[in-house]
């Protein structure tokens, strides 16, 4: 009788234990995937979660290569992209059909998936508050929305509608501030470009204290792991490049005052990103900074980059594949100067012969690839940039081209300009030498509205079709 | 001269055992002596341990029944005895009667056959909750091993659908008589939207039945490769009361599988043969030979050059009379001979089994090697079990050990569609790179790769996998009325696939050299295990009320992990050993996954019958499962049953007509776990393309979590009569059921800017109705003769119904439209149907087609707008006629699908036909894109004018009402029981057996079948032998 009571009571203690543990026992942590509340209970994570959209930043899609190297330069007829070439479609803005409407696609979703991460991260700050502590989250936080602002923006200057009139109410895109699963209403362009400006803004307070500010872009050594807080500010939307980011924004909305103070607040730290030296453009021949990577405010690191170049750029490439200019359009376009830095870095005639033209080599790799620390760089935002900003807002235009323009053409080994030139006309040029490959000047000729531009392929001109259409896998759920 | 007695020798069907049993007269008058007779419904039985036992003294005396199959008691105690007459492959008896000093009684007891064979009247849940099937309220069919074998000798699939109507495998048109594509299984409809993104990478097809081997779930593939021989029984459980018990993963019915339990009795051993032949079926294509397709390709406008372009004019001058200058040589090749053989597969098996009352053993061992219908494919398999038993008073312990493996290459010929598509005017070769080089007009090099020279290249595509299992299983009964049992299962299997393509191949022709030829590496591995603990309490009160009830608890758990990686850069010639590889692929990563996925549950079940008449059950389980960070854990799951068995009633018990008459009805709640895990909180991945910069690496949202999302959950009610008539001539049953799975789960695309893809959502329910039959008839049933004819008959019907969507798919539907799917999302609205604009033929003055529009206008506007539902896939009726007639050593089936009613896209029209580009009119087509097609104003034609290459929608023209009828089964056997021959060869039997399946196809279509891999008529051949 007894031994039966034991029994039973060992049973109940048994029931009883394996209830308890029932939930722990189904519990299971993913060994291939990382979990949101993995990550949100340690700086480390927080700061994956964070490197995690500059890394996608890279992506082919984005800025790794569509949005610099290839898409938005086709649409600028930089190269010459014939009939028989496979991107002949994006050349000829024929953008619904394939592979063009594929591209604008996947450059639109991926762009967009990256929104949704910013704002899950910003969300997940609020919800695992005090993870990071409250300087490096006020950091963290205001370069993810500056970032955030930075992609929207560049989204309206692609598939937004022209800009030039001071406040175009044209149906625009949506601007996504929180994950939801809901859809964002296409909104206004002013309201669209007013929400870009309140979350630079935003992001301008939180990155007040910025390490660049005080240290500057404090760039780690080679072997070194960069610090989230003090190392190579200039791969970080630091607050330079929200300045810089404003004047951008300000400019192409038309407000040239604004535009103004943010470039000059800017240009009075220039000396945080020093020009190029005459050394580097004209003397190194085994690694050259062909990007002038201590200019840059902004860029991001792509570990696929020398792929991309021997995929786009490579001499080796047939002609069908191969982004590169028609010789007499990269003449015209350098203005036969081969003293220009730009030129003469970065278009040579394959010493092979195995292509008659120039071929473009910016973005090949150098000969040390253990030292070099500019190394898979692109640059997205350039001290040069907002020199040309401030030259073309500056209301007085003899300043202009001399506190800005001729500046920048010091430093790239050509002569000063007279005040007399149409600064217009010289910025135009200025932009189609100095963005070669970092797919600013599609933008710059929509907001300038022009029309007419060399044919890539061709000695004529053509008109460029500003109006890309939102893609299908937007359209059609609409 | 002793006989030995097999259940072989007898008719499975009648296998009943008739036990007789009688007491001496007055010539035992003085001392009470007992005689009796153990016989069947034809022969004695020799050998029969008989047991008479005193009840009040517990004295047994024990004897056996001689050659003829006479037992005698010679002299026993007067008082009542307990007889216990037992027998290899026979259920043992027990019968009590009273022993009187010169008295007379007589027994007659039906007795029922022994587990050992098939007990049709278990139902075998595999949770070891087994019921009286005349006890028992849910709906459930059993088929015993010998009788799918009789159906087809390949797989158990390939029987099942054939005898049961609501078993369902679905015609794969792309992948045909492939050995190594698994087949598509319904039971009862669908229980969720088939999607791909909810998967994960281990997971299965979402409406897949789940299968239970000896009380453990297996895969597909397991079940697939099993050794018909070694199958004693397959359950089918359709309904909630029956498929409860598997809580989670039960909406989409369980089909259950026993193997053969070893037998007690002196070593028997015997051999079987499964032979068959495939031959490929290709009466599904309708190929234009070289004349017609020169023919069509000029009238297409192939060679038609552009006004403004008179160089290109040359050109295609020069194509043409190049390609008819080969035709009129007589180049006529018939392409789809080439990659395709008589394929074969052979399965050698043998199975040993005996032991005494205490400990039993079974030995199995299989080889199968097969060769499929396209050269170079083909799947060996090779299984061995050990079955062991031991039994001592009160303990009952089951171990099963089963090895398997399995290695599968596939064709090197590849997709057979590049077969079908090659020009006939293109003389075959086979060291050629290019059927034809030529130089466009425009300078850009027409190249036509030949199909014949890949297949030539060294190249493999392989796969093997090999797997241990353990199940071992205790029963302790406790008391009269309690049981324990304990169950538990480890598996442990890997899998892996070995892919070389030469650099050779057409892949590469536009590949640096260096990365010319790949080879891919994949391995898988799997560890599993699952114990459960049950209770079992069964006891009668007041001789009425029969209570079975059941507490069970499962626990287990499930590792995969899975691991990739590919090389490349291979030298011309090699023959794939990865050691030549030029390096791994370029900016490629190894490709790894990993899962562990756990459950835990608890069922109550319980069986109540009154009378034998009035019945009930009930199934509560509480199913717990791996969900990341999920704070539902557990999901509850229920069926309740009743039933009434009429022909226990004192009104129908004097009715001789009616043998058994039973009415069931149950309703309950099951659920669907085979989609993959859906998170409640976000997961993250990391970053791969490009995965680094200064700052280390990132990680990148690959799943945004979903703390709201539901589980599929499926309510079933079912009904079901099951009727035995007329001294068991006419027996059957009428199934009905309705099952609602509600809320579905569907993966909803949002504007892309939300940067959510796929995104699961509950919304809405899927609604299934339907009714499933069999009768079987017997117009001879002379078992003396040994005489037996049935006819029978299956049907079932069912339609699906969507509800609950209201608007929110409205954005599905519009993707579905742009991505011309023939599916749509929309309120009561079939699953099943096909939407397409509404065509009114072709216009016999243009060529084009006319459409109806909403409105009822006639329009040659193709609008999107317009798309309604005009047909559905279901068959209206769909079922089996079958027949089986056995002349004493001979026996003969036949079974015969029909398909009434059901509609079908006719890709092959859709394709081949029409929407022949440019471009594809350099690639062979269809005979009726030549004969059918509007070629002059006033042509009445099917189809729109030959020169048009433009895109057809997809419209109401190429949906087509199917009525087909299909030879599955057409089987001969014949048995050599008891010949005298066979003793002198030692052999106690031999029998064989010859089936064809598939043989014939007719059908009201004319579509093609076998896109990459044709379809194949089988014909087997069986040899058995028992030694």
């Amino acid at each position: 009788m007894k031994k039966k009571y034991i029994t039973q009571l060992m049973f109940m203690l048994f029931a009883v234990a394996t209830l308890g543990s029932c939930k722990k026992f189904l519990d299971v942590q993913p060994e291939d995937k990382v979990l949101e509340t993995q990550l949100f209970t340690s700086k480390r994570g927080v700061e994956s979660v964070l490197n995690g959209l500059y890394i996608a930043l890279a992506n082919t899609n984005a800025y790794g290569e569509a949005l610099t190297l290839n898409t938005t330069e086709i649409l600028a007829q930089r190269y010459n992209v014939s009939s028989t070439h496979d991107q002949y479609n994006l050349a000829s803005y024929t953008y619904t059909e394939n592979p063009a409407a594929s591209k604008l696609d996947a450059i639109w979703t991926n762009s967009y998936a990256n929104i949704l991460n910013i704002n899950s991260f910003l969300e997940n700050l609020d919800r695992y508050k005090g993870v990071v502590d409250e300087k490096s989250e006020a950091i963290y936080r205001g370069e993810a929305i500056a970032l955030r602002a930075y992609l929207h923006f560049d989204l309206f200057r692609l598939y937004g509608p022209r800009y030039n009139t001071a406040d175009s109410t044209k149906q625009s895109l949506p601007y996504y501030q929180q994950t939801k699963i809901s859809i964002n209403p296409l909104l206004p362009a002013n309201e669209f470009i007013v929400k870009v400006i309140e979350d630079l803004k935003t992001a301008e307070q939180l990155l007040k204290n910025d390490a660049i500010t005080t240290t500057g872009v404090n760039q780690v050594s080679s072997t070194g792991t960069a610090d989230f807080l003090s190392n190579n500010r200039n791969y970080r939307l630091n607050y330079f490049a929200v300045k810089g980011l404003q004047a951008r924004v300000f400019l192409y909305r038309g407000d040239k005052v604004s535009a103004l103070a943010a470039a000059k607040e800017v240009i009075s730290k220039a000396n945080l990103f020093p020009w190029t030296t005459v050394n580097n453009a004209l003397s190194e021949k085994t690694n050259p900074d062909r990007i002038f990577s201590t200019e840059m405010i902004f860029g991001i690191l792509n570990t696929q980059l020398y792929a991309r170049y021997t995929a786009l750029f490579d001499p080796a490439i047939t002609d069908a594949k191969i982004l590169a200019p028609l010789p007499a359009r990269l003449a015209t376009t350098f203005e036969n100067n081969e003293n220009d830095y730009r030129y003469n870095l970065n278009w040579q005639a394959p010493t092979t012969g195995i292509k008659p033209y120039k071929t473009f080599f910016k973005y090949a790799d150098v000969v040390d690839k253990e030292k070099t620390l500019f190394r898979f760089t692109i640059p997205l935002l350039k001290i040069s940039e907002i020199y040309y900003i401030a030259a073309e807002c500056e209301p007085n235009t003899s300043d202009g081209i001399n506190n800005y323009l001729n500046v920048v053409r010091l430093n790239r080994g050509l002569t000063n300009l007279a005040t007399t030139v149409n600064i217009n006309t010289e910025l135009q040029k200025e932009y189609q030498k100095e963005f070669f490959g970092e797919g600013q000047l599609f933008y710059y000729y929509k907001r300038r509205n022009v029309t007419s531009i060399g044919n890539g392929s061709s000695t004529a001109n053509i008109t460029i079709n500003y109006n890309v259409p939102m893609p299908l896998s937007e359209s059609q759920y609409r | 001269m002793i006989k030995i007695f097999t259940k072989r020798n007898v008719p499975k069907r009648v296998l009943m055992l008739c036990f007789c049993l009688y007491l001496g007269f007055s010539a035992y008058a003085q001392t009470p002596a007992v005689r009796g007779v153990v016989k069947d419904a034809k022969e004695t039985i020799v050998g029969a341990t008989v047991v008479a036992q005193n009840v009040q003294t517990g004295v047994k005396t024990t004897t056996s029944s001689d050659k003829n199959g006479v037992f005698t008691f010679a002299k026993l105690v007067a008082g009542a005895y307990k007889f216990t007459i037992s027998f290899m492959g026979y259920e043992g008896k027990t019968v009590t009667g009273e022993v009187k000093d010169g008295g007379t009684f007589s027994l007659s007891v039906v007795l029922k056959e022994s587990s050992t064979s098939l007990d049709k009247e278990v139902v075998v849940t595999g949770t070891g909750i087994n019921r009286r099937k005349d006890s028992f309220t849910g709906t459930t069919a059993v088929f015993s091993g010998e009788e799918l074998k009789a159906i087809g000798n390949n797989n158990i699939i390939q029987s099942l659908r054939t005898v049961d109507p609501s078993f369902l495998v679905m015609e794969n048109v792309t992948a045909g008589s492939n050995p190594n594509v698994l087949p598509i299984i319904e039971v009862r409809g669908k229980s969720s939207i088939p999607s791909a993104t909810l998967k994960d990478q281990f997971g299965q097809d979402p409406n897949q039945p789940l299968f239970i081997l000896d009380g453990f779930p297996t895969t597909l593939q397991n079940i697939v490769d099993l050794d018909m021989n070694r199958v004693a029984s397959v359950t089918i459980l359709k309904d909630a009361a029956s498929t409860a018990l598997y809580g989670a993963q039960a909406s989409n019915g369980v089909i259950v599988i026993e193997t053969i339990k070893p037998k007690p009795g002196e070593l028997r051993f015997s051999y079987t043969q499964d032979f068959g032949f495939e031959m490929p079926d290709l009466s599904g294509y309708n190929m234009m030979n070289a004349t017609e397709k020169l023919e069509f390709e000029r009238l297409s406008g192939r060679y038609r050059a552009e006004e403004s372009n008179p160089t290109q004019g040359v050109y295609l001058d020069t194509l043409y009379n190049k390609h008819l200058a080969s035709v009129m040589r007589g180049v006529n090749s018939y392409w789809l001979s080439e990659p395709i053989q008589n394929g074969y597969s052979t399965n050698n098996s043998i199975n040993a089994s005996g032991g005494d009352d205490s400990f039993t053993y079974n030995l199995g061992m299989n080889y199968k090697t097969g060769k499929g219908a396209m050269k170079g494919s083909g799947r060996d398999s090779y299984s061995g079990s050990i079955n062991l038993t031991y039994r001592k008073t009160n303990l009952n312990i089951n171990n099963i050990t089963y090895i398997r493996g399995n290695s599968s290459t596939n064709s090197p010929y590849g997709s057979f569609s590049s077969f079908v598509n090659a020009n006939p005017y293109y003389e075959k070769n086979y060291d050629q790179r290019y059927l034809e080089v030529s130089r466009r007009s425009n300078g850009t090099a027409l190249l036509v790769a030949n199909p014949l020279f890949d297949a030539m290249q060294p190249q493999y595509n392989k796969a093997s996998g090999s797997e241990f299992q353990n199940n071992l299983n205790v029963n302790y009964d406790v008391t009269n009325t309690l049981r324990i049992n304990g169950g538990l299962q480890v598996t442990k299997g890997t899998t892996v696939r070995k892919v070389y393509r030469s650099p050779e191949m057409s892949d590469f022709i536009n590949t640096p050299t260096l990365r010319k030829g790949t080879y891919s590496d994949y391995r898988a591995e799997n560890f599993s295990y699952q114990g459960n603990l049950m209770l079992v309490y069964h006891t009668v009160l007041a001789g009425k009320h029969v209570i079975n009830a059941n507490w069970r608890n499962t626990v287990s758990q499930e590792k995969n992990a899975s691991y990739q990686s590919i090389a490349e850069g291979f030298p011309a010639g090699n023959l794939g050993n990865p050691i030549f590889a030029y390096g791994y692929q370029e900016n490629g990563s190894p490709s790894a996954g990993s899962r562990v996925y756990r459950t835990l549950n608890t069922t109550i079940s319980a069986n109540y019958g009154y009378d034998n008449r009035y019945l009930a059950d009930a199934v509560y389980r509480l199913d717990g499962s791996t969900a990341y960070g999920s704070n539902k854990q557990f999901s509850p799951y229920y069926a309740f049953g009743l039933g009434w068995n009429i022909h226990n009633e004192s009104f129908v018990k004097g009715t001789a007509w009616i043998n058994s008459l039973r009415l069931t009805g149950n309703i309950g709640i099951t659920g669907n776990q085979n989609y993959g895990n859906t998170s409640s909180v976000s997961v993250y991945d990391y970053n791969t393309s490009a995965n680094y910069n200064q700052f280390g690496q990132g990680v990148t949202l690959s799943t945004l979590g979903n703390p709201n999302l539901a589980p599929q959950k499926t309510r079933q009610i079912s009904t079901s009569i099951d009727f035995s008539l007329f001294n068991n001539r006419l027996t059957g049953y009428i199934n009905a059921y309705d099952k609602k799975t509600d809320p579905l789960i569907v993966p909803v695309d949002l504007p892309s800017s939300t940067g959510v893809v796929a995104f699961p959502y509950n919304i809405g329910s899927l609604t299934y109705q339907g009714l499933e039959a069999k009768l079987t008839f017997f117009p001879i049933y002379n078992l003396e003769e040994r005489i037996t004819w049935n006819i029978g008959i299956t049907g079932s019907s069912y339609k699906s119904k969507y509800g609950g969507f209201g608007n929110v798919l409205s954005t599905l539907n519009k993707q579905q439209e742009n991505n011309k799917t023939l599916l749509r999302y929309i309120d009561g609205n079939s699953a099943e149907a096909i939407w397409a604009i509404k065509s009114m033929g072709i216009d016999p003055a243009t060529g084009r087609e006319v459409f109806l529009t909403k409105n009822g206008d006639y329009t040659f506007d193709y609008a999107t707008g317009n798309i309604t539902n005009v047909g559905n896939t279901v068959s209206v009726v769909e079922g089996v006629f079958s027949t089986n007639l056995r002349i004493k050593r001979f026996s003969f089936g036949a079974g015969f699908r029909y398909k009434l009613g059901g509609d079908v896209f006719n890709s092959a029209l859709f394709n081949k036909v029409e929407n022949i580009t440019l471009s594809g009119t350099a690639l062979n087509q269809d005979k009726r894109a030549l004969y059918d097609r509007w070629k002059n104003p006033g042509d009445i034609a099917q189809f729109k004018g030959i020169s048009q290459t433009d895109v057809t929608p997809i419209s109401s023209r190429f949906v087509q009402t199917e009525y087909s009828f299909t030879s599955e089964t057409i089987n001969f056997g014949y048995n050599f029981d008891n010949a005298a021959w066979l003793k002198s060869y030692g052999l106690t039997n031999l029998s064989f057996n010859l089936i064809t399946n598939d043989l014939l196809y007719l059908s009201t279509v004319r579509r093609e079948r076998g896109t990459d891999y044709p379809f194949a008529r089988t014909i087997a051949f069986s040899l058995k032998a028992s030694f």
